[in-house]
């Protein structure tokens, strides 16, 4: 409706005019750039502060309910899990073992570092065979994630 | 972090850990919570590392074979989740050494008796709770610890608590001590504090001092009276594998579990190398240095000593250092005149002064000497990758 009232006051414009042939083309650009104008106008009316706040919402609301639709599972625990022979625990050497949960961790033992193997099914599950322990004490630290757990135990003869 | 708010589900277990013998069982109570409060009504989803450790059905977990394991709870709610690790210790039956557990007084004896296979060695951890001797225990000090016996069939443990009042854990400083034979350290204690070594051929301790025997690793034992308290503490030694000797001079050493049967070979001058009745005998003929190794079997069951003959051992700085490959260390003699060998050449190579680490894991090591071998040090090399 709006359109066809800014047409006809173009047209009763030019009616008064003398008619000269225009330039080929030119009623359509003046018609293309009051078509323009009127467009621009409704983008300014919907820049109107209620609009705004009304879209801002709306966008708000999107982002609190993103969790809730496309759920981001948890995958590892709050805290870092160290499991390791306590201090003072004899054992035998095909027991001793280091584990992790959490990622994976720098473990030592008697000042070596010791490389784990991630759990198949447990990514975030490591864990730590030490090779050819020798019989006698034995001293490991474990860090993982700033947290740090020491022990000293006694590896018997297995044979 | 909007979504980590709305994702988390803190999830607790009581109790928190788990210490069964093999075949036994204990329920595991787990609760969930979000930020607005308990959930009831989850779904509870576990898993057990190493599955054979265990298996959690219907709120009780059934310990499984002995060693560490994690059991994992996965609470879901609502397309929430949280999870909770929870360790568990699986612990062999006991079934060879009676009694299990012994609660005794200072000065009680306890006879343990075996029920399977023939005793070989008694063993007090920590050695300071008492002594003891065919199975026969006499209570010394208190405090909580295990008598452990190995036997030809296994080897068993049992628990001893020894009433009174327990000694304060204190601190001895250094906590962690790397040595090589020969090599003393003195510790921060009072004049008062006894000191014992554990085990006891490791070296020798009195008036606060430890000097390193062999190599091994051991603890150093200190107690004293503080307040009218008695305090106990320890401290980790490493006694590293580096043999130091002076011409004419010998040295035994006691070779643990397979080693007893290795074969032993040195390569460099000045030392005689032999293995007899499970232990290595070396003797210095004159000044040199050079590598012992003891191979037991095929393949690379080997261990490489160095060794230095010389008059005087002095310390290079550091004992013992951690380098990536590619990366340099200056080893710092205590003089001019050092010359420095790696050992295995495949660790690294010296440029000048200075040692760069080659493509190389493992322990390897740094042998300084001194023209003529008047003088020589180590340092023990820790390669491992970037």
């Amino acid at each position: 409706m709006a359109q066809r009232m800014s047409d006809e006051r173009i047209e009763r414009a030019l009616r008064g005019m003398p008619r000269l042939s225009a330039p080929p083309g030119l009623k359509r650009e003046i018609y293309a750039r009051a078509r323009s104008l009127s467009s621009r106008r409704k983008w300014l009316w919907a820049l109107s502060p209620l609009p705004v706040a009304a879209a801002i919402g709306v966008l708000v609301a999107v982002l609190l309910n993103i969790g809730r639709l496309k759920p981001t599972p948890t995958r590892l625990p709050q805290e870092p899990l160290v499991v390791a022979p306590a201090d003072g625990e004899v054992l035998f050497p095909d027991e001793v073992e280091f584990m992790t949960y959490g990622g994976e961790g720098r473990v030592e033992l008697d000042g070596i570092p010791i490389t784990g193997t991630q759990h198949t099914s447990e990514p975030g599950a490591f864990i730590y065979i030490p090779q050819d322990l020798e019989p006698g004490y034995h001293k490991v630290v474990i860090e993982i994630d700033g947290k740090r757990v020491e022990a000293s135990f006694y590896v018997e003869e297995s044979e | 972090m909007i979504e980590a708010l709305l994702g988390f589900i803190l999830v607790q277990t009581n109790p928190t850990e788990l210490e069964l013998e093999s075949g036994q069982s204990e329920q595991i109570e787990v609760v969930a919570a979000t930020m607005t409060g308990r959930i009831e009504g989850f779904e509870l989803i576990t898993r057990v590392i190493p599955e054979e450790r265990g298996y959690f059905s219907g709120g009780i977990f059934v310990a499984g074979e002995p060693g560490l394991g994690i059991i994992i709870f996965e609470v879901r709610y609502k397309d929430q989740v949280g999870i909770k690790a929870v360790p568990v210790r699986v612990k062999d039956v006991q079934e060879g050494l009676s009694p299990k557990e012994a609660v005794l007084s200072v000065g009680d004896t306890l006879i343990f008796s075996v029920k399977q296979g023939t005793p070989e060695v008694w063993r007090v951890m920590p050695p300071w709770l008492g002594t003891i001797e065919d199975g026969v225990f006499v209570a010394e000090n208190p405090g909580r610890g295990v008598v452990t016996l190995k036997t030809d069939a296994g080897f068993h443990k049992a628990k001893i608590v020894i009433e009174g009042p327990e000694s304060e854990a204190g601190v001895l400083q250094p906590s962690e001590v790397v040595l090589f034979p020969g090599e003393g350290v003195s510790f921060a204690v009072s004049s008062s504090a006894v000191l014992s070594v554990d085990p006891p051929d490791l070296g020798k301790a009195e008036k606060g001092r430890f000097i390193a025997r062999r190599p091994g690793n051991g603890l150093i034992w200190a107690t004293w009276e503080e307040g009218g308290k008695r305090k106990t503490a320890k401290s980790f030694v490493r006694v590293l594998p580096a043999i130091f000797l002076k011409p004419g001079e010998s040295m035994e050493l006691p070779l643990p579990g397979k080693a007893k049967r290795a074969t032993v070979e040195v390569s460099g001058k000045g030392l005689t190398a032999e293995v007899a009745s499970g232990t290595l005998i070396l003797s210095a003929t004159e000044k040199g240095y050079g590598t012992i190794t003891l191979r037991r079997g095929e393949g690379k069951n080997r261990r490489v000593m160095p060794y230095i003959v010389a008059e005087k051992l002095v310390s290079i700085g550091p004992r013992e250092v951690s380098l990536s490959v590619g990366m340099d260390f200056k080893p710092q003699a205590p003089e001019k005149g050092f010359t420095f060998t790696v050992v295995p050449p495949e660790a690294g190579w010296m440029e000048g002064d200075v040692f760069r680490a080659g493509d190389w894991r493992g322990e390897a090591w740094l042998i300084g000497v001194k023209a003529n071998c008047e003088s020589g040090g180590f340092v023990h090399l820790i390669i491992a990758p970037k």
